[in-house]
């Protein structure tokens, strides 16, 4: 007993020794990833005082970078003569075919495959970013129908 | 004296354990060195006083308790003699699933057997009520778990009798040609474990191999290797891949083999036949009113199949025997079953020679789904498509009762529909159910190692007993 | 059909001539027209026997000879081919129809494929399903939370057959034990990181079945 309170008394009396998690990065043994704030695609993501952060203690949060949105973005506008186009994205593998109407003088998307259409006359590449031809969008179809 | 005793004990060797003098005990307890007399020692009287509960209750009070058993003098209660009652309980090896089989034995042999079922009860009957259809029919799959196809061939078939619709004859074939596919699975899984319970451990391996066999063809023709929710109202959910046909004519050209393998094992082996023969001999007359169907009957020498009685499907255009047994013992239903995986590959392989080219569900699209590559370029299939699996599609009124012939018995599916998407009542005719029904019936005055034997006999699956 | 199949519609001599040329394990049974044959034990009464089968009898029972051939099949099994595999390293042949994990896949651009048509919600029989969907910042019409719990789900593939544009699959992947339940509850990222992950077996097996679906 008397040496117990000895050996105490000759310890450094540093506060983080008698904690229990401590504050300092050296001894500490459990952390969030680093990925906990990360803005998942749909916009999903924790506060910090949310309980239900503890479920990533320790492991590895799972947010795919990936994001669709912006690889559609990356996509060329298919420049077609016509008024009325068909998106397939490849037949029997592909979304059930839709008409797009190419009317209006603004980029036409398709509702399924976010394929964007524009008509001849309304291209403007300043604007609406690189182009294929509708000859070329339709061998890509082709090719991957076969 | 005592006083001197008492000062010995103190100074003793055994100075740490003290002797301690119990608080009372009765005169004749008292050792005879020890003169107690001096000593109180409780009367008669005050034993009685703190009999029973010790509490300051009332009388009256005291009469409305119960007093356990162990502070009851013993003649106040009566003490019994029964038999031993053995609980052959929910997990033990031999008891087929989940039966719970309460025994009531005088020494070896069985007085009476009794089974509590329900350990498996799921609902399923009652959860078909609020499901459409096609959604319940992954239920079927997993009523009789070893014979899958033959449940869903059951419901499909009533639908389609309540529908009115005719399945196209390459789907009938296929539906026929895996209906004696499931056949020998359950075969092989029922003498199986037939064989395990009764002690011989090695066909058990062997047949449980063919199975693994006959499910890579489930899984080839569904994706899944059991619970294939394959055979829907309308015909079959998606045609038999290239390939697949040649490989089941192997399997059947060599499962014969593996079949006299088993039987040399087991027919003639002198402690099989002495475990199975007048075992579970049940009279024909008994099996009738006992509602027993298929295997059961035909041990008793009953000639009654519902694949001839009354065909479905293309057992009408397809030439095979049926086997039945005189004796209506364990043995007989055995020699049966054997019979039945041999006639089960003659089916196929007629099935595999005569299979007809064509479609393999009905082309009605408020019944079945269009295929895939029409929904994506037609406006009405994709519509149909939609309804199709989103609302499903409506039965017309009515009620039937549809059996076909399971490979454990008579499995009968009762629906009533009352025009809407979501049947009304589906209740489930299952083989088992009566089969184990009339355990008691079988198992009376027989060893208990013979309840084994019957209990794998009856080939009962807990999934359709329970539902 | 083909010729042995219409063999079967012949005369019976001629039937039964064909059935003899097949391997002997076809017809290693009672051939009969259709009917009810029966297969019970069918023993002489000892009084019936001649000699020569009571000496039969009685030979087989003294050296129990029904036993040996039993030991003589089980031993031979040692000489065969066993049929285990040796799991990690060997593992049983999947078919591209195969029913395993989930997973939600893209089109070649990268785009997502699912729409929040909610088909495979409604068909999903154990309801294991759960779709929220809103606008996303472009204007499509794409899911903010896709769940599926793979606890509840039985593995039937009807949420494959529903989807019209094949976003949802099930893939080839049945190794996929975790050891906390929370972990199997999946979500969009992790169903979308699976079709990240499995996209080239999911596209083959695809190719492979999709004319027949």
């Amino acid at each position: 007993m008397a040496s117990l309170v000895r050996g105490l008394s000759r310890l450094p009396l540093n506060k983080s020794v008698f904690r229990g998690i401590s504050t300092s990065s050296r001894l500490s043994a459990v952390k969030e990833p680093a990925n906990v704030d990360t803005v998942t695609h749909t916009g999903q993501v924790y506060e910090k005082d949310d309980y239900r952060r503890a479920r990533f203690v320790d492991k590895e949060r799972l947010v795919n970078p990936n994001f669709a949105i912006d690889l559609i973005a990356e996509d060329p506008v298919v420049v077609c003569n016509r008024r009325r186009v068909s998106s397939n994205s490849g037949g029997a593998l592909g979304h059930p075919k839709v008409f797009i109407n190419l009317d209006k003088p603004e980029v036409s998307i398709c509702g399924y495959s976010g394929r964007k259409f524009i008509q001849t006359k309304y291209y403007d590449p300043a604007k609406h970013g690189p182009s294929i031809t509708y000859e070329q969008y339709l061998a890509e179809m082709e090719a991957i129908k076969s | 004296m005592a006083s001197l005793g008492n000062l010995l004990r103190k100074i003793s060797l055994t100075g740490a354990c003290k002797i301690r003098k119990p608080r009372w005990t009765s005169a004749v307890l008292a050792p005879v060195g020890s003169r107690t007399a001096s000593n109180w020692q409780p009367d008669v009287k005050f034993i009685k006083t703190h009999e029973g509960l010790y509490t300051d209750a009332t009388p009256e009070q005291k009469a409305l308790w119960e007093i356990p058993l162990e502070h009851r003098n013993k003649q106040d209660y009566e003490r019994t003699i029964q038999n031993v009652v053995l609980n052959f309980g929910p997990q033990h090896p031999a008891a087929h699933g989940v039966l719970r089989l309460v025994l009531h034995l005088i020494g070896e042999r069985v007085v009476r057997c009794d089974p509590h079922i329900g350990l498996l009860h799921r609902a399923t009957e009652k959860l078909i009520e609020h499901k459409t259809y096609m959604q319940g029919l992954p239920y079927f799959d997993r009523l009789d778990y070893v014979s899958m196809m033959c449940n869903e061939q059951c419901y499909s078939l009533a639908i389609e009798k309540l529908l009115n619709i005719e399945v196209p004859l390459r789907a009938k074939y296929i539906r026929v040609m895996f209906a004696e596919i499931t056949r020998i699975l359950n075969h092989c899984m029922g003498i199986g474990t037939h064989a395990l319970d009764v002690g011989a451990m090695t066909p058990f391996f062997w047949l449980f191999e063919e199975r693994e066999k006959m499910m890579e063809f489930y899984e080839r023709v569904s994706g899944a290797r059991m619970h294939a929710a394959y055979i829907r109202p309308g015909g079959v959910s998606q045609d038999l891949p290239l390939g697949l046909m040649d490989d089941i004519y192997e399997f059947i050209s060599k499962f014969g083999q593996r079949i006299d393998e088993v039987d040399d094992m087991l027919t003639t082996n002198r402690i099989w036949r002495h475990r199975l023969e007048n075992i579970g001999v049940i009279s024909a007359e008994d099996a009738l009113l006992h509602g027993f169907s298929g295997v059961m009957l035909r041990g008793s020498g009953i000639k009654w199949d519902l694949r001839k009685q009354q065909p479905y499907d293309a057992y009408d255009r397809v030439e095979f025997d049926v086997p039945i047994g005189t004796k209506g013992d364990c043995y007989d239903r055995y020699l049966i079953r054997m019979e039945e995986m041999r006639q089960s590959l003659r089916i196929i392989h007629q099935c595999l020679n005569d299979m007809p080219a064509g479609e393999i569900k009905t082309d009605d699209n408020k019944v079945c789904p269009p295929k895939r590559a029409e929904m994506k370029n037609s406006m009405e299939a994709l519509i149909h498509h939609f309804k199709l699996y989103t609302e499903g599609f409506n039965v017309p009124p009515g009620a039937t009762y549809t059996a076909v012939e399971a490979p454990k018995g008579e499995f009968g599916v009762y629906l009533v529909s009352d025009g809407s998407n979501r049947p009304y009542r589906c209740k489930i005719k299952a083989p088992g159910f009566a089969h184990l029904a009339a355990l008691d019936h079988m198992a009376k005055a027989s060893f208990m190692a013979d309840v084994v034997a019957i209990i794998g006999t009856l080939d009962v699956v807990f999934g359709e007993v329970d539902r | 059909m083909s010729a042995l199949g219409r063999i079967f519609l012949a005369p019976r001599p001629i039937y039964q001539a064909a059935v003899r040329l097949q391997p002997r394990c076809l017809y290693n049974t009672v051939q009969g027209k259709g009917d009810f044959i029966d297969v019970s034990l069918k023993e002489k009464a000892p009084t019936d026997r001649t000699l020569r089968e009571t000496a039969d009898v009685y030979g087989v029972g003294f050296f129990i000879a029904e036993l040996f051939k039993g030991f003589s099949i089980a031993n031979s099994m040692v000489l065969r081919e066993q049929a285990t595999i040796n799991y990690p390293f060997e593992k049983g042949p999947l078919s591209p129809r195969f029913r395993g994990e989930h997973a939600l896949r893209r089109y070649p651009s990268g785009e997502e494929r699912c729409i929040a048509c909610k088909l495979c919600e409604a068909v999903c029989p154990a309801q294991a399903i759960t779709i929220e969907a809103e606008t996303r910042a472009d204007g499509s019409r794409r899911t903010t939370r896709y769940d599926i719990d793979m606890t509840k789900c039985i593995y039937c593939g009807f949420c494959q057959e529903a989807c019209p544009v094949d976003a949802i699959v099930e893939g080839p992947n049945f190794e996929f034990s975790t050891e906390t339940h929370e972990e199997l509850l999946y979500n969009k990222e992790k169903l979308l990181s699976n079709g990240d992950q499995w996209e080239a077996a999911i596209a083959n097996n695809l190719e492979a079945d999709y004319l027949y679906r």
